[in-house]
């Protein structure tokens, strides 16, 4: 056998493997080009959520790239389907790594998709932002997961505040209605407690299915037992069935409280007046406020030849504007010497970092990729057909 | 009338409005199950395509409602009649098994298909139904509802006088009865078939677009047929009249759990019971209410 012909051999394999390593800084990144992934559903039940998150992210990158990139360089999104199904994003990630090399990901998808890539996430050094609100992504602290939104917890505590402290009830009577889902539990385990802490116990918890033909039992359960405000935790379909079953036999409760899922202008557009009464909360601010963040949302999706009506939902397009725009940021805090560890460093250095009004003030630190815990919430303003802001960004109160 | 009958009387009737809606989905399934043995898993997406193609006339042609119904309907009989032609009638022959299984890949491709054609959205279908309610004796109805439930009956008591008189209709219940003899006694049976197809589709088309009045619009609707199998089950697999009953009854036992029984055991209680029922009414007659008992001579 030939010994330097088999030596070479190794030689080359151990080079190979040296430079495809995980932890290569260089992976995704060019002189010109930063290769970034984005894994979000694009077809099945669950689009109506991806699309106009995805678009949002997708849109903002292009205009950065139109405004001259980050540091010379243009930003390539390669935007993978997951179905929303965990497997497929699995699988989805790899492809990124290891066929387009990306250097990270804006997202991996929901709650789920996350924890599935949580071991790919770490190895390689994979910066993203989840499309999840559970407190698991921050703590214990992750050093790759950076979360954004306001837990589903945050999110019931600051309405059943709100009921409380703004509209000084004494002793209201609360019911829920909420879906046998993750977050529809976790919402109502918030507003039962929060609600005990200040005294009152929920008078209904009624589920109503997501994909719930008719909503008719609830509402008259809720009505002939007197609640005078219900808080929801579901999504924006069954939500506004339930809303138009309400108007349908003449209940009309002081206020009916939605959260992130369901705070969007659809609402109001799909109820019309039955949504009179409606508050919604959201991590992300309304199309309709007026900062420069949202300013700078519609200008983007006017860019883009995006209208309302083409979006979908508003508050996601944002939502998917704000993700982008920590990603652009952190890029060129990262500066020209961007590689896995220089993003993550880069990400640690916002403090209070300023979105222009699509999301709270953030910080990250290297100890914590906490969220803001602040929402706003939003009233039906029926004529004009949006949500209006209520309040300003805000944090649940101290209880004693 | 009295506060707590009223509460009861109020949840029979918008049970016996959804129960309407669930025994269009299961008629639809049970036409097709009765004369070809076959359970076309494709249903809930003909449903959901009528919604959509309806939503479409209505607010992107501007044709007035009625049309636009007329036009939905005929193009899920047309679709009814392609599916059994391009779909179904190669597979005359196989196995039952993988002849469901091609119903199966039929509903991912009219999902997939309609998400490209009408995007994935929520969409809210402007109603043509005046929202002003309707009380009979202190009980309040939708116009929505009271539609339901005329357009029900009405397809009910036309599918009856269809079956009972037509000629078709009779080439229909002898195929389903027996396909050789009903081939021996000279009924086109393929063409049979594709009519009950089509009628099953319409039958589906109807109720697609009474669920776009009442829910939104989007690619999830297909899953409403899933509610229709305990009614499907309950009325026996192969029996119309029990799909109607079927349907009523799960409608009817679904709102009173919800009004009732949500109250005191809560986590849900309006999904499961339907189940719960169908299950003891399983252990006395496994097949169905009004299904036949079939008995084999070995």
């Amino acid at each position: 056998m030939n010994v330097k012909r088999v030596l070479g051999v190794v030689l080359v394999c151990a080079l190979t493997c040296f430079f495809s390593s995980p932890a290569m800084a260089a992976r995704g990144v060019t002189d010109d080009t930063i290769k970034l992934g984005l894994i979000l559903v694009k077809t099945g039940p669950v689009a109506a959520l991806g699309l106009p998150d995805g678009h949002g992210m997708v849109d903002y990158m292009k205009y950065l790239n139109e405004q001259g990139g980050v540091h010379g360089r243009k930003i390539d999104v390669i935007w993978e389907d997951d179905e929303f199904q965990p497997p497929k994003s699995v699988a989805a990630l790899q492809k990124l790594i290891h066929r387009d090399k990306v250097l990270t990901v804006i997202t991996t998808g929901g709650s789920q998709q996350t924890i599935a890539n949580m071991k790919t996430i770490n190895d390689y050094k994979l910066s993203n932002v989840p499309n999840a609100l559970m407190k698991e992504f921050f703590d214990p602290y992750h050093p790759y997961i950076f979360a954004m939104g306001a837990l589903y917890e945050t999110q019931f505590e600051c309405i059943v505040d709100y009921i409380f402290n703004d509209l000084k009830e004494k002793n209201p009577r609360i019911g829920v209605v909420y879906t046998k889902k993750e977050y529809g539990k976790i919402g109502l385990n918030a507003i039962r407690e929060r609600a005990k802490a200040y005294g009152v116990d929920l008078v209904n918890e009624l589920v109503l299915p997501t994909g719930a033909v008719d909503a008719s039992s609830q509402v008259l359960t809720l009505k002939q037992n007197n609640v005078e405000y219900v808080i929801t935790c579901d999504v924006l379909p069954p939500i506004i069935s339930f809303v138009k079953t309400t108007e349908k036999y003449n209940y009309k409760p002081k206020a009916i409280f939605g959260f992130n899922w369901a705070t969007d202008d659809m609402i109001v557009k799909a109820c019309g007046k039955a949504a009179e009464n409606y508050i919604g909360a959201n991590f992300v601010g309304g199309w309709s406020d007026d900062s420069p963040g949202v300013k700078l949302a519609k200008k983007i999706a006017k860019k883009y030849g995006r209208d309302e009506k083409s979006i979908g939902l508003t508050s996601l397009y944002l939502h998917g504007i704000g993700a982008s725009l920590l990603f652009g940021e952190a890029f060129k805090r990262a500066g020209r010497d961007l590689n896995p560890d220089s993003l993550k460093a880069a990400f640690e250095t916002f403090r209070d970092f300023d979105s222009g009004g699509i999301f709270p003030p953030l910080s990250y630190t290297d100890k914590s990729h906490a969220p803001p815990e602040m929402i706003k919430l939003f009233k039906a303003d029926v004529p004009n057909k949006r949500l209006k802001a209520i309040t300003g960004w805000r944090k649940p109160m101290k209880m004693k | 009338m009295d506060g707590g009958l009223l509460f009861f009387f109020q949840l029979l009737v918008s049970g016996v409005a959804v129960g309407c809606l669930y025994a269009l989905v299961a008629l639809g399934f049970v036409l097709i199950l009765k004369a070809t043995d076959i359970l076309n898993f494709a249903q809930g997406e003909v449903i959901m395509i009528s919604a959509f193609i309806c939503y479409f006339l209505v607010t992107t042609l501007h044709l007035p409602f009625l049309v636009a119904v007329l036009i939905t309907c005929a193009a899920a009989g047309l679709m009814g009649i392609l599916t059994e032609r391009l779909v179904l009638r190669p597979m005359l022959g196989e196995p039952v098994f993988a002849v469901v299984m091609v119903t199966i890949g039929l509903s991912i491709f009219l999902r997939s298909m309609t998400g490209i054609l009408f995007g994935h959205n929520n969409l809210v279908f402007p109603s043509p139904f005046p929202k002003e309610t309707v009380k009979m004796g202190g009980i309040i109805l939708s116009q929505t509802q009271i539609w339901i439930m005329i357009s029900t009956l009405a397809l009910i008591i036309a599918f009856f006088l269809f079956f009972k008189y037509s000629r078709m209709g009779l080439a229909m219940r002898g195929t389903a009865d027996d396909q050789n003899v009903a081939q021996l006694m000279g009924i086109s049976v393929k063409r049979v078939f594709a009519m009950i197809w089509a009628v099953s589709f319409v039958s589906a088309a109807v109720a697609g677009i009474f669920l776009a009045n009442v829910m939104v619009i989007n690619l999830g609707l297909s899953f409403v047929a899933v509610s229709a199998f305990p009614a499907i089950i309950l009325g026996g697999l192969e029996s119309i009249p029990g799909a109607i009953i079927g349907g009523l009854a799960i409608g009817i036992i679904e709102n009173l759990a919800g009004g009732y029984l949500d109250q005191i055991i809560g986590g849900g209680v309006k999904d499961v019971t339907p189940f719960v029922v169908l299950f003891l009414i399983l252990m006395v007659r496994p097949y169905g209410l009004f299904g036949k008992k079939e008995i084999e001579r070995v």
